[in-house]
């Protein structure tokens, strides 16, 4: 087996068990992890599929996942911040008081 | 913690299992794709660097750079909105004389070694991303640490974080003046227009990146 099929299986298992964590925990933290977990599978399949025998590998997969992680630093910051935010707000008022302090 | 939804695990689980058999059977057996790697290798000398990567990024598709410079400066509005701090009171919770001094040692080596990254975009691989992403975690790391944060100004945090998208469009708009398309640089002037498209986009990108972090929550933090 070669290094980019290797690698292709590895980041289509990693996608889906991301992706069956994301579905099936309710803890919003471990989703937001799992979902970026799966994230990183796609960026795995994309990095194997520039592989080349004999050629220099494709740079356009390179150029698209340099875009898409620093988009999914992005949106994991703001799916963090929304999730600390609906947690704080169940809480008790005090403990929301004690964040703008 | 209690588990009610075992059989829809079980369930979800199973889907998910058949999914990814289905996708390996899908995948593997196929070939090499007809891309469009040698395209870039024959025009590489056009580009006006080195790097395939950063002549894609900069160059051949660099409306899809100047939108993601959009979308995570879009994000950052929500941030600011659910921010847990503001970037002026950014300050130390955790003062600890370790951390401080560990800032203080790590960051002259990590704005170097970022300033090495980006300079080394135009030949190997490196460029804006990589170097925003050291000076981003170093600007995380100087705001809880309880260091004077260097973007404590809100508006030149603000200046520096439009400040990639407006330099992007405005070199991208500059070329009307030739009878030329939106973002197509003249080959003579390639590699000086990358170059400053890179600084600025790497300044960007860091106060952008650093704004994210220090939205997070200082007393759920420890050290």
């Amino acid at each position: 087996m070669s290094e980019q099929s290797l690698y292709t299986v590895l980041g289509i298992g990693l996608f889906w068990l991301g992706l069956y964590r994301a579905l099936t925990v309710n803890a919003l933290l471990i989703k937001i992890i799992s979902f970026n977990v799966a994230g990183a599978g796609t960026f795995m399949i994309l990095i194997a599929s520039a592989y080349h025998d004999t050629l220099p590998p494709d740079a356009i997969p390179h150029a698209i996942v340099l875009t898409g992680i620093v988009v999914s630093v992005a949106t994991s910051a703001l799916a963090i911040l929304l999730a600390l935010r609906s947690q704080s707000s169940s809480t008790t008022k005090t403990s929301a008081n004690d964040h703008h302090r | 913690m209690t588990k009610p939804l075992v059989n829809g695990q079980r369930f979800t689980a199973l889907i998910c299992l058949a999914m990814c058999i289905i996708s390996l059977i899908v995948v593997i057996p196929v070939g090499p794709s007809l891309s469009a790697a040698s395209l870039i290798q024959e025009h590489l000398n056009n580009s006006g660097v080195e790097n395939p990567v950063t002549a894609v990024l900069l160059n051949y598709r660099s409306i899809d750079t100047l939108l993601e410079l959009a979308v995570i400066y879009v994000a950052v509005l929500p941030v600011c909105a659910l921010s847990f701090n503001q970037i002026t009171t950014v300050r130390c919770v955790h003062s600890d004389t370790v951390l401080r001094g560990l800032t203080s040692v790590v960051a002259p080596a990590t704005i170097i070694t970022a300033i090495y990254l980006l300079y080394n975009g135009t030949r190997l691989p490196g460029g804006a991303f990589q170097a925003a992403a050291l000076l981003a975690g170093l600007s995380g790391l100087i705001a809880f640490s309880g260091f004077r944060h260097f973007l404590k100004q809100k508006a030149l945090n603000n200046t520096l974080m439009v400040s990639g998208i407006l330099i992007f469009t405005a070199i991208g708009f500059s070329h009307y003046i030739l009878p030329a398309s939106f973002l197509a640089y003249p080959r003579e002037y390639a590699t000086t227009v990358i170059i400053t498209i890179e600084i600025f986009a790497t300044v960007s990108i860091t106060a952008i990146l650093g704004r994210y972090i220090s939205a997070l929550p200082q007393a759920r933090i420890s050290l």
